[in-house]
């Protein structure tokens, strides 16, 4: 009975050993489990804080590029109004001079009249003068063909008329100009819309070198090549302002003298391609790495926004393009390759910038 | 007056059509190469040479500067389709140009008008020649001849100061006002002047000064480097070097070195002066805004007192 009572005993410390154990076991569980969910927790609120701070860089990004936009507006509209003025400005110095011309011309004309009106004095002289004076009439006959015929010579021989043609026609050819211009500016305000449309590529790469024909002035030599593309499936108003962002960093590449050389092609797989290069110094390996980070530049503080080449990158990945940079100590060159989409389907979906 | 003889270097066809039309009571040669332009200047013995753009051979401003040795009598004006600054400074530094026009340029009558005042100073007014008797004068105008610079850049004074001084008198001011009363104490030959200052521009001082003081030559600073203002300078002020800062030394100070020797060219041909005189012609779009009265005031009265201090001397 004693030993039966012993081994009861024993069993209930081990029983309640157990239970103590098993008590301490899950307030350790507990506590970890508490420990855990705070850290899942506190994942989730750094999460949370991460996304917050992501999506605001990507708002501030974008809200940049579109103060780069602005400023590439107004380089734009700035060149343009350059643009505008130049043939303005000629067809209305050559509309004037052609203006003095014609008046020049009107005076010959005058000079013919009075060598007419000289020539019919000896008429009047015959008909009502003194018969022995016919010596002074002969004379004045000589004199007055002579007039006739030099007044004459001189109306043949001018050139006011042909020249106030010729300078009408380089007017004509300027006013020309201005409506291509104005017809552009419309063009590039309407491509401000984010839908894809189809495009005239070199059209686009030629009106933006236009407008920014001021940035080169005399100091940089253009070399523009083109082959004939089929119109592609893009966005007008993005593909205008990777084309601005690109040339303006190759001008700026050259502070001197140099070249710009823009070059539009058909590339492998029915892709066109856009090469702009320039005869700058080149980048630096450290530089190359990063020249697609938005808000990274080597220009001094104030001097650009640093977001040139991440807007073009985004243009080019939104278009589904590729954009390649080959660079040496004799400049860069970017080489832009985009799928053209096939004549009459939406081959290219392009979403807006800001999603991209 | 006589018809002129003006040579055009001009290869665009429609510009070519135009000047022609422009100056059709002269006569015209026009040339589209720089082997012609050179051998039409000499043996043709032109009054006014324009040029414009570029040429097999050269553009505008390189062969405005090959002319220059060429026919130093004529005058020079250079035409810009799309001007930059550097293109402006180096009409004006190594071409010596009369006269920097853009092109469409604002009106016909005024560069009609320019052309002819151009070719009457050629006709009438003796050319500088480079002369082998200056070099003995270099040591007397250098220490005779002053250099006023008007800088208000503390630590470019002081640069300017350890370049220049051991070579030339150099006197400092800091602002017009300061300057205007160096140039009445001492004879000033040369002022290098900051245009863009910070207590305004200069430009419209320059050209004051150079209307009352045409003897002086300047040699012009600009931090700004706008074409539109660098012509202006040139036409409005007849600046004498154009500078784009930051400031190469070694280049201002040959700068200042041709401006005194210019200064002392001029001293002994004073029949020269109206080549470095501001034109007759006002610019049709005037660019330079004139000084204060007051500062105008004794920029006007400066020759009086120039004199006076000179025969003081």
């Amino acid at each position: 009975m004693q030993f039966g009572a012993a081994a009861m005993n024993a069993i209930a410390w081990i029983g309640w050993v157990a239970a103590a154990a098993l008590a301490a076991g899950l307030l350790v569980l507990r506590g970890a489990l508490h420990r855990e969910r705070e850290r899942a927790a506190s994942l989730e609120r750094g999460k949370q804080a991460l996304m917050e701070e992501l999506t605001e860089l990507e708002a501030r990004q974008v809200q940049a590029a579109q103060v780069g936009d602005y400023a590439g507006l107004g380089q734009i509209a700035a060149g343009f109004c350059r643009e505008l003025a130049r043939p303005l400005g000629s067809a209305r110095n050559n509309v004037q001079l052609a203006s003095g011309q014609i008046a020049d011309y009107r005076k010959l004309v005058k000079a013919y009249d009075a060598a007419v009106q000289y020539c019919l004095q000896p008429v009047e002289l015959i008909l009502g003068a003194d018969p022995a004076s016919l010596d002074n009439v002969v004379r004045h006959v000589e004199g007055a063909r002579a007039k006739l015929f030099q007044a004459r010579q001189n109306l043949e021989r001018s050139a006011f008329l042909d020249e106030a043609r010729d300078l009408l026609g380089d007017a004509d050819a300027g006013l020309t100009r201005l409506d291509g211009i104005t017809r552009e500016l419309g063009a590039h305000a309407r491509s401000e819309r984010e839908d894809a449309e189809w495009v005239d590529l070199n059209a686009l790469v030629d009106a933006v070198l236009d407008a920014t024909a001021h940035l080169r002035a005399d100091r940089i030599e253009l070399r523009r090549e083109r082959a004939e593309l089929p119109r592609m499936r893009a966005v007008p108003g993005q593909l205008g302002r990777m084309v601005l962002n690109l040339v303006t960093n190759a001008v700026q590449a050259m502070p001197a003298n140099g070249r710009l050389a823009v070059t539009t092609r058909r590339g492998a797989g029915g892709a066109v391609e856009i090469e702009i290069a320039d005869s700058g110094h080149g980048i630096d390996d450290d530089v190359l790495a990063r020249i697609f980070e938005p808000f990274f530049t080597t220009r001094a503080v104030g001097q650009g926004l640093g977001i040139g080449l991440s807007v073009v990158h985004r243009i080019v990945k939104a278009h589904g393009g590729s954009i390649q940079v080959h660079t040496g100590a004799t400049g860069s060159r970017f080489v832009v390759t985009l799928p053209a989409g096939a004549a009459g389907t939406d081959a290219v979906a392009v979403p807006p910038l800001a999603a991209a | 007056m006589e018809p002129l003889r003006v040579l055009l270097l001009v290869a665009d066809a429609p510009l070519v059509r135009a000047l022609k039309a422009l100056l059709r009571a002269h006569e015209v040669i026009v040339a589209d190469d720089a082997e012609h332009a050179l051998a039409s200047a000499r043996d043709r013995d032109v009054d006014v040479i324009v040029a414009s753009g570029r040429f097999r051979g050269g553009d505008a401003v390189a062969l405005l500067v090959a002319l220059r040795q060429a026919q130093p009598r004529a005058q020079r004006i250079a035409l810009f389709e799309r001007e930059s600054f550097a293109a402006v400074a180096a009409a004006v530094n190594e071409a010596e140009v009369w006269h920097v026009e853009t092109v469409p340029w604002p009106s016909n009558d005024v560069l009609a008008a320019v052309v002819a005042e151009a070719g009457m100073v050629a006709r009438s007014v003796p050319a500088l020649l480079p002369d082998a008797s200056l070099a003995q004068d270099q040591a007397w105008a250098r220490a005779q001849v002053g250099v006023l610079v008007v800088e208000d850049d503390p630590t470019l004074q002081q640069r300017l100061r350890e370049q220049l001084q051991a070579r030339y008198q150099v006197r400092f001011a800091s602002s017009a006002d300061r300057a205007i009363q160096v140039i009445e104490q001492y004879e000033t030959g040369v002022v290098f002047a900051e245009v863009d200052a910070r207590h305004g521009d200069l430009g419209g001082w320059l050209q004051a000064l150079k209307a009352h003081q045409p003897q002086i030559l300047a040699v012009a600073a600009c931090t700004r480097q706008d074409p539109a203002r660098a012509i202006a300078l040139a036409d409005e002020a007849r600046v004498f070097r154009l500078l784009a800062r930051p400031l190469d030394l070694r280049q201002c100070e040959q700068a200042i070195a041709a401006a005194l020797e210019r200064y002392m060219q001029i001293k002994r041909s004073p029949d020269a002066l109206p080549r470095h005189a501001l034109a007759a012609v006002a610019a049709a779009e005037p660019l330079l805004s004139l000084p204060p009265p007051a500062l105008l005031a004794r920029i006007r009265a400066l020759p009086a007192r120039v004199a006076r201090q000179a025969a003081g001397r």
